[in-house]
């Protein structure tokens, strides 16, 4: 009798296996990110949308949940990935050709068709500005929205992330506006955290939507400038980071009050987080 | 797979029973690949030749003498990485139980009338010397910990050191509670990895992995009186492996 | 006697063939006394088991979701992953009726969503036997509904003076007792002592919550500023007991070990706890819930108020075991009756 019997033909694979992706191209536009472009072997993984997450691993690091920065339907997965544990610092050695393992893609991401209309202020502080590259793409590829405005802030000028897209995303009407924490040399933008572009901003209350994607820290803030502004928790996103281990609502890590940030998030509406106390 | 480096270490002994080389040497199968990836070359229990070129320095023992704090402060000024191993080096061990007495009196009971040649300071563990990269817990380490921490060192991982208390071994291993026995334990302040090893072969936990990182001291002092024990013995179990650091 | 159709008289042999039956062909997990406390171990003899009637201190959980338990082996320099469901066939003899009703929730988590295949291929292969209890201080299942279940076993056996009865809840464990424990219809006398320990078990109980089950998600509601989570986090130790005694605490923590060769080895997942220190910490360094309060809330809430709504059914059984493995006597029905109480001042 043996305890190690496989599953039989009949079964459900595992949801714990991942699936190979090439690494086709590997870049490191600052000191603590690298950009990944990843060709997968099975191309059913390519049907993402803007939000959503992989969990990325390397066998004998374990995995990380990454959110996705390429646009849907671009025929490859991009990922901005920050070295901070033990997993992201592994991924970081990688080059051209090597091998990342990736399962998902998971969770609840932006329902850009359902945005469609609207005027759209985008808020990104940090690496937030990772997902919400892969929002903006799908909102440019798509059009038919109001205004569309990003308000971006960064530590300092090397850590602004997609720098060269910007003129491309502004002669597709996007209104890209950045930040630096504090003055640097050479600097001629504003200056200032992320909120400090918030008031000046002439914003139609009744038809924007404001999407917040940033560190934990960035949302309190961001949300009360936007608040005074007259625009209603109903109408602003944001996507929440947790610590995850499954991404596939069992492993209990990432659970804020009733909800699986895996399953019912990343993205929420900020009136879906009323009565979460533990979210923000 | 990418090539790790082959980085020199060098194993070291203070006061202590050496039991925690021992314990890296009874993990006889891991041993050649082991070597394959770090060169040992200073090793007492080992080897015999020795060498002052290393990189990681793995310290078992607590500082107890003058000379030995003079050679532990050199030990650091030539590693880049170091490493203690075991209770007496991370906590003071049980060596720090004679800092309960005068020192006069600990060389008067342990040497007789030679105590006046006998050169002894208050027992310490290495960091209150020295700084100390990574801890190795346990009376003696694990050996499972011991080799978990050479796969982290060699892959570029940041070791991990559990930070629960050994309750959560001593559950996973099925035992009954040492309390409900009619016994007492450290086991809820205490930190695990140990997988409760003592409680499992029917002794209890003594607490020779020091405090968790945020251990309720309190409450623990609240639940052995509650059990029956004295202030006093209350204060010598939490104190047994003497400089439990918080 | 068609009511009484799922009720079946087997005697002591009876019940002796039966687990000898089971050995030949699966592993087999029974309540036995461990250090003199009731425990769930593997036997290897009929003759080992004892159907202790009070609760084992450990739930029969580690069963069906192992402390460790390997999902994928890898290969690094190859490159290459393979997954890995450890499962074979095996019963469980003595689950009382909480234990039932606590892998039901578990079958519910695990097959939601994404099939977890390490647990159900291995909850496919077990046989459950159920068995009479007796509630002792902590038990409070009573106050949750029902103190039997009807459905969720294979087998369940009512230990009578001699022999026993057993009642049947599906075609495997119906065979089983056809196959080798000589079963007869049982007397209106069994039948009548059967009914006499039902009776005296219900009137056991002696730990009772002071609302009915379906108000407690809304108590739990009204609580989170309750200053009941101060007071018992300042006495908490975060030792996980209550987590990994809890027949439906069911988080995990995944893992990568690796082979002293540095290249094989496995990714594993262990049992975890949201009581722990870490639980909710991120890469980053924030951590969610910073403190053993906030902790024990979530626990709480897990078990009467966050999962109620995806599972459609309140995640505490009434067993007591958290309450029984508290060293510093955080009782889960004391507390919740205390909220209770909060609630009607409100």
């Amino acid at each position: 009798m043996s305890l190690y019997a496989n599953p039989t033909k009949s079964s459900p694979p595992s949801p714990y296996l991942p699936s190979a992706c090439r690494i086709e191209e590997a870049l490191r536009p600052t000191a603590k990110e690298k950009f990944f472009r990843l060709a997968p072997h099975d191309p059913h993984i390519l049907n993402y949308s803007p939000g959503q997450f992989f969990m990325v691993g390397l066998p004998g690091y374990g995995e990380a949940p990454i959110s996705i920065t390429s646009g849907p339907d671009e025929g490859c997965i991009e990922l901005c990935i920050r070295a901070v544990g033990n997993v992201t610092n592994a991924i970081h050695r990688l080059e051209k050709g090597d091998t990342l393992w990736v399962r998902g893609p998971f969770g609840r991401g932006f329902d850009v068709e359902g945005m469609a209309g609207k005027d759209l202020v985008f808020v990104a502080g940090g690496i937030g500005i990772a997902p919400m590259r892969s929002l903006v793409k799908a909102v440019i590829k798509r059009g038919g929205f109001g205004r569309l405005t990003l308000l971006y802030g960064a530590k300092g000028p090397e850590e602004i992330l997609y720098g060269d897209e910007f003129e491309g995303w502004r002669a597709k009407g996007v209104d890209v506006r950045i930040t630096i924490d504090r003055p640097s040399p050479g600097w001629k933008g504003y200056v200032g955290v992320v909120t400090t572009l918030i008031p000046p901003l002439d914003i139609d209350e009744g038809r924007t939507l404001a999407v917040v994607l940033g560190p934990p820290v960035l949302y309190k803030f961001v949300i009360w400038g936007l608040r005074h502004k007259g625009i209603k928790d109903d109408d602003m996103l944001l996507s929440l980071e947790r610590r995850m281990k499954c991404g596939l609502g069992k492993c209990g890590h990432c659970q804020i009050n009733c909800v699986y940030v895996c399953q019912e998030g990343p993205v929420f509406r900020l009136s879906e987080l009323k009565g979460l106390p533990e979210a923000i | 797979m990418r090539d790790f480096e082959r980085p020199k270490a060098a194993f070291f002994s203070f006061t202590s029973c050496e039991g925690c080389q021992l314990a890296i040497l009874s993990c006889e199968e891991a041993l050649p690949e082991i070597l394959k990836r770090i060169e040992v070359v200073n090793f007492r229990e080992a080897m015999s030749e020795r060498s002052d070129d290393y990189k990681i320095a793995f310290i078992e023992g607590s500082v107890s003498t003058e000379e030995e704090i003079a050679r532990v402060t050199k030990i650091r000024e030539r590693a880049d990485f170091v490493v203690a191993l075991g209770a007496c080096a991370t906590t003071g061990g049980l060596n720090c139980l004679k800092n309960r007495f005068p020192m006069d009196d600990v060389k008067r009971i342990v040497y007789g009338k030679d105590a006046g040649q006998i050169e002894t300071v208050p027992a310490r563990p290495i960091d209150s010397v020295i700084k100390v990269d990574y801890r190795l817990h346990g009376c003696p380490i694990s050996g499972k910990e011991f080799l978990a921490f050479f796969a982290d060192l060699v892959m570029g991982r940041s070791p991990r050191t559990p930070n629960y208390p050994v309750c959560v071994d001593c559950k996973m291993a099925g035992n009954i509670c040492v309390f409900e026995k009619g016994m007492y334990c450290v086991g809820p302040v205490t930190r695990a990895g140990c997988d409760a090893i003592c409680v499992t072969y029917g002794s209890v936990c003594w607490g020779c992995r020091g405090y968790v990182d945020d251990p309720n001291v309190n409450a623990h002092r609240e639940t052995l009186k509650r059990y029956g024990l004295t202030a006093k013995g209350v204060a010598q179990k939490l104190d047994l492996y003497g400089g439990k650091k918080q | 006697m068609e009511e009484n159709a799922q009720y079946l008289y087997i005697t002591d042999r009876g019940f002796k063939a039966l687990v000898k039956g089971l050995l030949k062909e699966r592993r087999v997990y029974g309540t036995v006394r461990k250090d003199g406390f009731p425990a769930f171990k593997e036997i290897s003899g009929a003759e080992e088991i004892e159907l202790v009637q009070t609760p084992t201190h450990l739930s029969a959980k580690e069963f069906l979701f192992p402390q460790r338990e390997v999902l994928l082996k890898f290969d690094i320099k190859d490159n290459t992953h393979e997954a890995v469901v450890e499962a074979g066939d095996q019963a469980i003899i003595g689950l009382h009726p909480c234990d039932i009703r606590a892998i039901g929730l578990m079958d519910r988590v695990f097959s939601c969503g994404a099939q977890d295949v390490n647990y159900l291929a291995r909850r496919g292969r077990t046989i459950l036997i159920g068995s009479d209890c007796m509630p002792d201080r902590y038990c409070f299942c009573k106050s949750l509904g029902d103190t039997d279940v009807d459905s969720g076993f294979d087998i369940f056996l009512h230990r009578l003076k001699t022999g026993f009865i057993a009642r049947t809840g599906t075609e495997v464990g119906a065979d089983l007792i056809r196959k080798f424990a000589g079963p007869r219809m049982p007397s209106p006398r069994e039948l009548t002592e059967l009914e006499g320990l039902r009776t005296r078990r219900e009137g056991s109980f002696t730990a009772t919550l002071e609302a009915p089950p379906e108000a407690l998600p809304g108590i739990y509601a009204m609580s989170d500023e309750s200053p009941v989570w101060e007071r018992i986090g300042s006495i908490c130790y975060g030792c996980g007991s209550c987590n990994n005694v809890c027949p439906t605490c069911y988080c995990f923590d995944v893992r990568d070990e690796v082979r002293a060769n540095l290249n094989d080895g496995e990714r594993v997942r262990t049992w975890d706890g949201c009581t722990l220190d870490d639980f909710a910490r991120v890469s980053g360094g924030h951590d969610f819930r910073k403190t053993r309060a906030a902790r024990l809330k979530h626990r709480f809430n897990r078990k009467f108020r966050y999962l109620s709504g995806r599972f459609d059914s309140l995640f505490c059984v009434g067993c007591g075991r958290c309450s029984r493995a508290c060293l510093v006597r955080i009782n889960i029905a004391e507390v919740t009756n205390e909220l209770i109480r909060e609630s009607y001042k409100k």
